[in-house]
């Protein structure tokens, strides 16, 4: 950016977060199945996989297996039918794993990584796309392990950025891209080579309460008290949370919510709990760190004091929920949590 | 207000209001020992009493305001270590207490408590006991003396350097006197190198940003340079205006209160910018010794003007408009979350 | 609740309105320079009060006789036109008292026949009659002048230990800022602050139950839910 970008904006396009991924990442995923696993039976496609592959042959095996993409949910097959094949030219493997604790889509990468630039491979050559690259995220803390810059002769591409970048990782690339994750890529090797359907996820179990942190290949409907008692809770924690540990949902009952396919985290987290009366002190902090240029502090004032069109006049609708203004004020207030009420309450009153 | 723990995000920033409170009354407590060691145990009295009227006022203040007494609030302290830094340490007791009463009981709480505040409650105690006591407020002692707890006639009172200035003169100071202090003074504001390392600390630790004291000391600097006295070179009019005085301490502890100063980093420019023209302006027209208290209470009027200035004059179509990227996220943004 | 004694100070407060309940100065906030400016000492309120009754009360009476037969414009006009004429008694009567008075007050003197508690009052008395508007000018009048006094005495005492320039306190410390308008102004917020106190004080004393034996919450949580 340059100088008087930054004087005038007054926002830094995010913030650095302290990633704090070790030890769980550079550790080798260890398996956690359930008898629903252990006991899938296989399918048997009938094509050659020594040949190349065609997107209608990718497709109807993903469909086969069931292939759910983490990144955002939607099953693979969907995903391959929908994209025109003229019009994909890139290829990404999304490893990308910008918030704390979490290194689920990265773990896989590093120690399955034949099977993951394979399946890379066959469906850039099912779309006939140029290019294909892995992407990582830059501003990862000390590592155990040295991420390479090139894996199997696939270009792995460093996303420079502050948080939150995930989402906005890929807007310079355009519409011609192709994004799976990881996890997605090695689930695919594995029905199109073995015939197997999609029975788990990688999930990581991390956080200051539990005393083993790894990444776990997990069947999915297993409890989420089972993960926590495989990985050992160190103290009782205050919450559990499903999801990152920005954006996730906490769990109130452990016993009874399961992991889904696109649960990429389980993080337990013990906190001082300690009385919050202060008031917005008017740092600026949340301004200077808000991606979307907004004013947080007064957004937080306007629904506050319900001033819907003011609110919406400032730009309470360009928030993306990237939840950045709560993590760095001072005085600990919620303001992610405010204005995303006031979204939901004077979207209600303009409609 | 309930504690934050149910929603997300469920990390936070290890930076907390209290931190940033107790960098800046670490930063201040060297000056304390400093003092000390230059006018004896009495500057620990004028401390500790100033501290302490400002602490239990702010909580009798939130009990009538029927407010939970928040017991880990020290921004008080901070106010009341600042009033007792810029008197001499030679100043009666009642003086202090009175400042420390106005700048917490007119300043500070009818308009709400900490965070609410439009002027600085430190500055606005000076202002107050500057008005109300000015023989009191400038007579200095010298250096290296030690104080009885109580004035006697054994106490010779000396006129500061400022005052030389004010007249039109030059002080005669070189430059090891000027960095250590040794001219009569305030009991916090002339230890120059001191208060350097405690800047680069607080800048360190991110309570201050560096932009505002710079914009400050460059239009201090700027005016001194262009308007000096006959006969003396520019670089040492500016040493002398900048350091001869309160005019340092003042530039890193209250003119960084986040509370009164704008919010958007061209706007903290400005301001710093005007303060420190205010200031000179000040030295040079205003009958009080103290002007730069004067100069950072009038700019405090004007910061939610100069806020909503920069906002009409960058962001007059959108908000988005600097950062036009992100405006079609939402629909990336569906997906991923939850 | 104590209903007889919140009835019994509903009807004070209505019997004493202008004078406790609906105060000029500190609860409308009319007639402030009238309070801060001339109040410095005892010399000054005494002068300031006795214009305001030469000026004040008349005119209000002879607004109420008008009544509403007068344009607005020319009501405008009329009326401080009137005032004026008044003040050239009230001078001579002042100037009885001290003369050198009027170099100290400067304008502040004449400005009494202009101000915002005339321009309230005569559009309030339009439809009343003329006893009623006397009634209503005096108890204003009264409830000024016992603010500006209590303000006179507050001032005078804490800037120079004197009351009417007799000085009582010899060696006390004193606080010259109260006698500057910057005092006077603080002093003004921190007096209509603590009248407000007392008056909610009483309230919760009335809203307190008789019954201490079986309801033992504290008043001051009382206070806080009934009162914020």
């Amino acid at each position: 950016m340059s100088f008087f970008h930054w004087l005038t904006t007054g926002s830094s396009n995010g913030i650095l977060l302290e990633q704090e991924k070790e030890p769980a990442l550079s550790k080798p995923f260890l398996p956690f199945y359930s008898s629903a696993t252990l006991q899938s039976a296989g399918f048997s496609h009938g094509y050659d996989f020594t040949k190349p592959l065609t997107k209608a042959q990718l497709c109807q095996i993903a469909r086969l297996a069931n292939i759910i993409d983490e990144r955002d949910g939607k099953p693979l097959a969907e995903k391959i039918e929908n994209c025109p094949k003229q019009k994909i030219s890139v290829v990404c493997a999304d490893a990308i794993d910008d918030e704390p604790y979490v290194s689920s889509q990265i773990n896989p990468l590093l120690h399955c990584r034949t099977e993951i630039v394979q399946a890379l491979n066959w469906l850039a050559d099912a779309f006939e796309a140029q290019t294909r690259f892995i992407a990582v995220y830059k501003n990862m803390s000390p590592l155990d392990t040295k991420i390479p810059s090139v894996i199997e002769s696939v270009e792995v591409r460093s996303m420079e950025g502050r948080y939150p970048m995930e989402i906005r990782a890929f807007q310079s690339l355009g519409e011609d891209t192709l994004i799976v994750g990881t996890a997605a890529l090695l689930h695919l090797h594995r029905a199109v080579t073995q015939g197997k359907i999609q029975t788990t996820s990688f999930i990581t179990v991390a956080g200051n309460c539990i005393s083993n942190p790894r990444n776990l290949e997990v069947t999915i409907g297993t409890p989420v008290s089972h993960l926590l008692d495989r990985c050992g809770l160190s103290r009782k924690p205050s919450y559990i949370i499903q999801g990152s540990a920005m954006h996730g949902i906490t769990v109130s009952d452990p016993d009874k919510t399961s992991v889904r396919a696109d649960t990429r985290s389980i993080l337990a987290f013990h906190v001082d709990h300690q009385e919050q009366l202060y008031s917005c002190i008017g740092c600026g902090r949340c301004i200077e760190a808000c991606p979307a240029a907004l004013n947080p502090r007064k957004l937080y004032r306007c629904v506050t004091t319900n001033h819907g069109e003011q609110a919406i006049a400032l730009g309470l609708f360009h928030c993306i929920g990237c939840s950045t203004c709560s993590y760095i004020c001072p005085s600990r207030l919620d303001l992610s949590h405010i204005i995303t009420l006031g979204k939901q309450k004077f979207s209600k009153d303009k409609n | 207000m309930n504690p934050s723990i149910h929603h997300a995000p469920y990390i936070r920033h290890p930076n907390s209001s209290r931190t940033i409170m107790s960098d800046t009354f670490i930063a201040l407590v060297p000056l304390y020992f400093m003092s000390y060691f230059y006018y004896g145990s009495r500057v620990i009295l004028v401390g500790a009493v100033s501290i302490l009227t400002c602490l239990l006022t702010d909580w009798l203040c939130s009990y009538l305001l029927y407010r939970r007494i928040n017991l880990r609030d020290i921004s008080a302290a901070v106010t009341g270590s600042i009033i007792s830094m810029l008197v001499p340490p030679s100043v009666e007791l009642y003086v202090v207490v009175g400042a420390s009463l106005f700048a917490i009981l007119v300043a500070k709480a009818p308009f709400g408590g900490t965070g609410h505040n439009i002027f600085n409650p430190a500055a606005a105690g000076l202002a107050f006991a500057t008005i109300c006591w000015n023989s009191q407020m400038f007579r200095y002692t010298a250096p290296l003396q030690h104080l009885p707890i109580n004035l006697n006639e054994t106490v010779t009172f000396l006129q500061r350097p400022t005052a030389t200035l004010k007249l039109g003169g030059v002080p005669s100071l070189n430059m090891t006197e000027l960095l250590l202090g040794k001219f009569p003074g305030p009991i916090g504001s002339t230890y120059t190198l001191i208060l350097f390392a405690c800047l680069i600390y607080l800048i360190t630790r991110r309570a201050v940003k560096w932009y505002l004291p710079a914009s400050y000391i460059a239009a201090v600097s700027v005016v001194s340079a262009l308007h000096r006295s006959f006969g003396v070179g520019p670089l040492e009019s500016i040493l002398n205006e900048l350091f001869s005085g309160s005019l340092f301490f003042i530039a890193v502890y209250i003119l960084n209160d986040p509370v009164t100063t704008p919010k958007y980093r061209v706007a903290r420019v400005v301001y710093g910018f005007c303060a420190g023209v205010l200031t000179m302006l000040y030295r040079y027209v205003s009958p009080f010794e103290l002007s730069a208290v004067f100069a950072i209470l009038s700019m405090n009027a004007l910061t939610p003007a100069i806020d909503c200035l920069c906002e009409w004059i960058f962001w007059r179509e959108n908000p988005s408009a600097a950062n036009p990227a992100t405006s079609d996220s939402d629909a990336v943004k569906g997906g991923q979350s939850q | 609740m104590k209903l007889a004694f919140a009835r019994k100070y509903r009807r004070f407060l209505r019997k004493t309105s202008g004078i406790f309940y609906q105060n000029p100065i500190l609860t409308l906030g009319l007639a402030l320079p009238f309070a801060v400016v001339p109040s410095y000492g005892l010399t000054g309120v005494a002068a300031v009060s006795l214009a305001m009754l030469v000026c004040f009360v008349p005119t209000v009476w002879i607004a109420s006789l008008l009544g509403c037969k007068l344009d607005r414009h020319w009501r405008a006009v009329l009326y401080p036109l009137i005032s004026c004429l008044l003040l050239i008694p009230a001078k001579s009567l002042v100037a009885m008292i001290s003369p050198s008075i009027f170099d100290t007050l400067g304008v502040y003197f004449s400005l009494v026949c202009v101000n915002s508690l005339l321009i309230y009052a005569v559009e309030k008395v339009q439809l009343q009659k003329p006893v009623k508007s006397l009634v209503f000018a005096l108890k204003h009048w009264l409830g000024a002048t016992l603010v500006v006094l209590l303000c006179g005495i507050i001032r005078e005492l804490l800037a120079n230990g004197s009351l009417w320039g007799v000085v009582l306190f010899k060696n006390t410390p004193k606080l010259p800022i109260v006698q500057m308008a910057l005092g006077g102004f603080f002093l003004l917020g921190f007096l209509a602050a603590f009248f407000r106190f007392i008056h909610r004080s009483i309230l919760a004393f009335t809203l307190k139950h008789e019954a201490a034996a079986e309801h033992q919450e504290p008043s001051s949580k009382k206070r806080g839910e009934t009162l914020r």
